[in-house]
This record gives C-alpha cells, structure tokens and sequence, in this order.
C-alpha cells in the first residue's frame, strides 16, 4: 500500500515538475475561474440563507431543513457517484493489469484504488457544497473551530458515502461478472438513483416556501423540525452541526463518534467482503460482451438518412457508440430524470398572483436553458474527448477536422433542441401563459440550445481528453468546468437582455391588457440572432482550429 | 514519393526527430531501425500530419501534407504502433467506416471487406464488437482498413507486433507485392531479420537523427562486419556516429 502510494505521489510529482509555462498559466487561469465562480454562489446562498434566517420564529429551523436537504443529496450523489467510479477504478483501470501481476497483496491494491475512488469521486461534489457550507459559517459568524468540526465531521461522511458506493459496486460485479451485465446493472443502478432523484423532488420541499398552507403554524414547526432520513449518515451530520450551532458538547461527540465508528466499521466490512469477491470480479471483467446480430454488408448505417458516405459513416458510428455503451444510458437516464424533475416542480409551483405566475414564467427560461447546459455538459461537451484512443483514425482520414467538429454540433445540437423544445412547451402549459411568454419561452429555448450545443463542441474541441478511463473524468475537466460558468454567464446575459423587453410588457400587461400587442419586437430578435450566431461562429471556429493545430 | 526536408520536431526541450533528410522512392520498402525513444514513431506521426513539425517538411507524392492534409491524406494509408480500434464497433463495421471515410465505391466496399476479412482470417469474427478482439486480431484489422482504399503510400509503425507466425509470413507476401504494384512502404520495426529479408533500404535513427542509410548489404561492409543484421545494428548503434555517412 505504502508502494502504490508513493508512486501515486512520484507520478502527480512529474507532472508538476513538468508543467510548460502555458500549462502552468492555464490552470491559474482556471483556477481563478472556479474561485470566482464559487465565489458568486457563496454570494447568492449567503443572500438566501440571510433572507430565510429573517423568517420569524422558524428561520433557523428553516435553514436546519436546508442543510439537511444538502446533506442528504450529498450523500447520494456520493453513493451514486462512487458506485460508477468503482466500475474504473477497482475493475477496469488499466493500470490494474500491472498491479494484479506484481507481488502485491489484493487487500493492497483494493485499498489503493478504494481511496483513488473516494478521491475522484467526492472531490466535485464536496466543492459544489462548499460555498453553501461557508455561506452557512458566515450568516451564523462560527470560527476556525467550525471549519475545524465541519471537516473532521465531513471526513467520515464522505467515506461512508462512498464505502456504500464501492460496495454496491462490488457487489455488482460479484454477481454480474460480464461487461455486457456489468452495462446493464450500471442501467438499473441510474434507474433507482434516478427514482431517488424524484422521490426527494415528490417529498415536496416548495412546502418549505409556503407556510400558509398548513392550517396551524404548529403543523409547519413539527415538520421543520422532523429528521430528513433519520437513519442515513446525511442526518448525524446535520445533528453534529446544529449540535455546534447550539453548543450541546455531547451531542457533537456522539454524533460525531457515530460517523467515525460506522466509517470504520463499513471500512472493516469492505476488507473483508474485497478478500472474498475482488479477484473473482476482476477477472470477470476483463471478458468483452458479445454480439450475435450480423449486419449484411452495406446496411451499417441504414438508420441514417441519405447524406454524403464520409458524413454518414461518421454519424452512423457515432449512434452505434452511443447505443452500445451503457454508460451513456446512465447518463441519459440522469438527463430524463432532471427533465422529470424539473417539469415536476413546475406543476407544483403555486401562482397565486400574476405577478408571480409572470415572473415564473420569465425565470422559465433560465431554468430550462440551466437543465439543456447540465444535459450539454453529459452529451455534447464530451463528444469529441470521447473519440478517444482512437481519434488517430479520424485525424489520419481525409477529412478536415471543420467537419468533424461541425458533425459533433449537429448530433448535440438537435437533441438539445428537442429537449429544450419538449421542455419549453411543456412548462409553459403546465404554467399555463400567455402567447406572448409561449413565443418568448420557445423561441428563446430553441435559439439557446444551438448556442449551448455550439459552445460544448467549441469548448469539448478545445480541451479535449482523449486519454480518460471514464467520461465522467471528461466532464469534471477544467474544459468541463470552463464549459459550465461560460454556459452560466451566457444565461445570466440572455436574461438580462430579454428583461428588457420583458418589463415594459409586463407594466402594460398591468395599466391595459387590452392594448398588449402578442408578439415579440423584430428588432429584438434580431439583434438575439445576431448575437447569438456570432457565439456559436466563434466556438466552433476556435474549436476546430486548435483540434486541427493540436498534434494527436 | 516520400521525401523529408529537415524535418525536426521538439516535445519541449526535447527534440525528438532532428533536422531528418530522407527520401524513398515508389514501389521501395524502406526500413527505420533504430533504439527505443530514437524518433521511428515520431518521423511516421510527422508523416501521416497526426503531429506538426517544429521546422522542416514533409512531402508525399510532391505534396507538403502541412499545407495540403487532405490530398496527402488520401493517398497514404497508416497503422500506429497501438491498434485503438472503436472498441464498440465490429470489425465489419470499422472497416465500412474506414471505406467511407476514404471515398471508397459501395460496390468496392461490398467485394473488397470480405476479401480482407477472409485474407486476414477475420471473417468468423467480423460481427463481433473489437474489444473482444485479441491484440493481433486488432492489429490485422488496420491493416485490412489500411489495404481496403489502396493507398499510394503505407506507412507502417511495428506492424508485426502481436501477429502470429502465419500472420507475419502473410504480411511478408502482401507487402512484397504491394511494393512489385508500385506502392511506397515506409515501416519502423524491431525486427530485424524481417528488415533484412524485406526492405530494399534501411535507415537507423538515433536520438532524432539518421546516423546510417542504405541497403542491407551496405551496412554490412559499413560496419566492417561479417553476420546477421542483428550484429551490424548492435554495432552501429553502439556506435556514436552523429551525421549520416554516404554509402
């Protein structure tokens, strides 16, 4: 264990030692994206927890609710995410071949990818949690010895998280030895994650947002006050902190004992269960699936419709590896379930007064452009990284990487567009607005998701990662994050444009309905076409520019 | 067909091919010898455009590949040291992909994949994805992929890694008659006995630079030695010679 360690270390090492000048200023530059990044969310979650601890009398057991809600999609997004991570990392990592070969002991290699998997897995989700986290220390001013608790408490949590997640793996591959069930288990492993996605949403926190409705205020307290999933860890957490909030000293340590002993004790399980099914498992891994429909000679891409063979080749075989890698499917069970999500809290959101049925209406459209970039950072960002070790055969063909590029966009492009259609029409009639919003909504919608899909191309072109074992190291990238705040910055800046047509309607939708014209102004759109196809001309121009440059 | 005017390439401060002259000419196999980390893999990438030169080019059929990628592309056909195939395509599949890609007739396709998939031995497994492949199956398939459009010009980095005996006695026979048709082979091998017995020419690089140049035969009288090519390589390269003597 030591060894591998101590390799692991050698090899980040030379890496550092050998960063050019360029790369060194890249990931500053990166890093100070992110930082910035983070810091506007802290910002807003510092606002919002403000606000809420404002809230007489239940404010805090308010904001108790919240933390427990973040703790409790932490913890699953950890589950989930270690669960897929365990596939790579314990089975299919390449380096594994190595280690399985030299005299190592199993429990050694076990427990150095087993950390490996607690790192990549949990890195992007405890620094999303982040600026909520600080935001929470900064409206209740807690001290160093908060940070000091909080990470002491984390630590633990996070393990748990993700000793439930290698086990799950593990087991998965106990039972299910072959790559092709291995695929299908991934599948109904994103099924159920999926289910507890929108079992959460159906747990109906607009609730929290909405006292009025309970009869008595009392009902309302009880329910602040009642534990979110007593038995999984995210609550013990929540205990700890409102146990420091308060000052109740016994309660932090037992709390806080709680989450070490079951660290350990689920850390001791995994030894155990590892010396039993590890080796089988890996073994079995390694056998490919196996198909036996033969497709007659000339009908590869039958499915595709009649467009030059170069174009439809590369289109036919980029549906066949997206059909066939299940992976995909995980993801786009992710995709169907935030769509789901998404058109779930609209049904539910209450629109009392115009005001707010407007003013829903408008944010609409930011919410379904913040879904089509999380779809366009699982889809199309990666598209080009995804070429993989086989991007030789396309850099070495005739065909110029402009093409390659521009084939990628249009795969992404129009299921974004289908999507975000889908999504725009369906909320607007569960929203039920005007004609005026119903043109905006998906006019707007339609326009975005070619212009999100242009900028994961252009971006997915710049920092391409041929050289990943999964795709969700692609999409934790920097290029990936970069990907992200652009896509952010981009809605921010629509909106803010679209507000200004948006709020003399709304003023003369109020002084005199009648005289409201229906349609959108020409000049306007204008401008937003105009707009917008230079974004998408620019990402994909300096997209496949650099992939063109870039030795491979 | 080939021809590089000092062609240099450096990853940082290391130069891997430095300042290489070199011309083979239609219908020549030209072997690159030479020690691990010497430049073979980095001259080929140069070649085929998979890498940018720092200075110098590369021409094939009279054409700088820098300037013209396409043109050059069509006319060369290349199998990387690494078969990474689509591993979630099958064999049949890839090779259609590679037809198209090239512009090759339907009708072409429809006669030749078969040919190739039978003359690889390939055809009982043409319908099952690559990553179920053995690494000489794969490396078989880039190479009925490469032979599939008829290229002008293969440039081939350790074709014979991973095939079988059967395999490599095969690759001799297609190769050698690719040459007879006119075709320009450039190959990077560590093989020597297949060097020997193939290749028209041979070439050794050393850090980046071509230190030997000639027939087999010629660098047996160089190196003043009676033996095998395994003998004369061993005392070339052990050798510090930094310019390319004339033969």
């Amino acid at each position: 264990m030591a060894l591998l360690l101590r390799t692991q270390f050698w090899i980040i090492r030379n890496w550092l030692a050998r960063m050019s000048y360029s790369s060194v200023f890249k990931s500053l530059g990166f890093g100070l994206i992110t930082a910035l990044f983070l810091l506007l969310l802290n910002g807003g979650f510092v606002r919002l927890l403000a606000e809420v601890r404002q809230v007489q009398l239940i404010g805090d057991l308010l904001i108790m609710k919240l933390v427990s809600l973040a703790f409790l999609s932490t913890f699953l997004m950890l589950v989930f995410s270690a669960t897929l991570t365990t596939l790579t990392t314990l089975f299919l990592s390449k380096d594994l071949s190595i280690f399985m070969h030299a005299p190592l002991s199993f429990r050694s290699v076990f427990m150095f990818k087993s950390l490996q998997t607690v790192v990549f897995s949990s890195w992007m989700v405890i620094l999303t949690l982040s600026p909520f986290l600080a935001a929470y220390r900064q409206i209740y001013r807690l001290g160093a010895s908060f940070v000091l608790f909080l990470t002491l408490t984390m630590v633990p949590f996070v393990l748990i998280a993700c000793g439930i997640g290698i086990a799950l793996g593990l087991l998965l591959m106990r039972w299910m030895p072959t790559r092709r069930a291995r695929d299908i288990l991934i599948f109904l492993a994103t099924l159920i994650g999926c289910g507890l996605y929108v079992l959460i949403r159906l747990m109906e926190p607009e609730k929290l947002i909405k006292a009025d409705n309970f009869e008595i205020l009392m009902q309302y307290i009880n329910l602040l006050e009642a534990p979110t999933a007593p038995y999984l860890p995210s609550w013990w957490l929540t205990s700890a902190v409102t146990a420091f909030l308060s000052g109740r000293t016994a309660e932090m340590i037992s709390t806080g004992a709680l989450l070490a002993v079951v660290a350990i004790a689920l850390g001791a399980l995994l030894l155990w269960a590892a010396e039993r099914f590890y080796y089988a498992g890996w073994t079995a891994s390694q056998e490919g699936q196996r198909r036996d429909k033969k497709t007659p000679l000339g009908n590869e891409w039958a499915f595709i419709p009649p467009l030059p063979p170069p174009i439809k080749a590369l289109l036919g075989k980029d549906s066949l590896l997206f059909f066939r890698d299940t992976n995909q499917w995980a993801q786009l069970m992710i995709v169907l379930a935030l769509m789901a999500f998404y058109l779930i809290s609209v049904s539910k959101i209450p629109m009392d007064t115009p005001y707010l049925k407007n003013l829903i209406s408008f944010l609409n459209i930011g919410m379904i452009s913040f879904v089509l970039s999380a779809i366009g950072l699982r889809f199309v960002f990666p598209a080009i990284s995804l070429e993989g070790r086989s991007w030789w055969v396309l850099r070495s063909a005739p065909i110029e990487t402009g093409r390659i590029v521009l084939i990628k966009f249009l795969t992404g492009a129009v299921p974004l567009a289908l999507c975000g259609l889908l999504m725009a029409g369906a909320s607007s009639f569960l929203l039920r607005v005007d004609r005026f919003f119903l043109l905006l909504n998906v006019s707007t919608v339609a326009v975005m998701s070619l212009t999100l899909a242009a900028l994961g191309t252009g971006l997915g072109a710049l920092f391409p990662r041929f050289h990943v074992e999964n795709i969700n190291q692609i999409e934790t990238s920097p290029g990936g994050m970069l990907y992200m705040v652009f896509s952010l910055f981009y809605i921010g800046l629509t909106l803010s444009l679209e507000a200004l047509i948006v709020r003399p309607y709304y003023f003369r939708l109020i002084q005199s309905p009648q005289s409201v014209p229906l349609t959108l102004p020409g000049s306007f759109w204008g401008l937003f076409l105009v707009f917008n196809g230079i974004l998408v001309a620019i990402s994909l121009f300096f997209g496949q520019r650099h992939l063109g440059r870039m030795d491979a | 067909m080939i021809e590089t005017v000092s062609l240099t390439k450096r990853f940082q401060s290391v130069t891997a091919v430095d300042g290489l002259n070199l011309t083979v000419t239609p219908g020549e196999i030209f072997g690159l010898l030479g020690p691990n980390g010497s430049g073979k893999t980095t001259t080929l990438k140069l070649l085929t455009g998979l890498l940018r030169p720092s200075s110098g080019c590369a021409l094939i059929g009279g054409i700088d590949i820098q300037k013209d990628p396409l043109n050059v592309k069509r006319m060369i056909g290349y199998v990387p040291d690494q078969p990474y195939v689509y591993p979630l395509l099958t064999g049949q599949e890839y090779l259609r992909l590679i037809g198209d890609l090239y512009h090759s007739p339907i009708e072409t396709q429809r006669r030749r994949i078969p040919e190739l998939l039978s003359l690889f031995d390939l055809q009982d497994r043409a319908h099952e994805l690559v990553e179920t492949y053995s690494h000489g199956m794969r490396q078989k398939l880039v190479l009925a992929g490469v032979l599939l459009h008829e290229p002008k010009v293969i440039l081939m980095d350790e074709p014979m890694v991973g095939l079988d005996p059967k395999s490599i006695r095969l690759l001799k026979s297609v190769l050698g008659r690719l040459a007879q048709d006119g075709v320009t082979l450039l190959l990077s091998t560590h093989i020597l006995e297949f060097a020997e017995k193939l290749c028209h020419r041979i070439g050794i690089l050393q850090n980046g630079r071509l230190t030997y140049i000639g027939t087999p035969d010629d660098l047996q009288k160089k190196a003043c030695l009676q033996g095998s090519l395994e003998d004369v390589f061993l005392k070339l390269t052990a050798e510090s010679g930094d310019v390319a003597p004339s033969l």
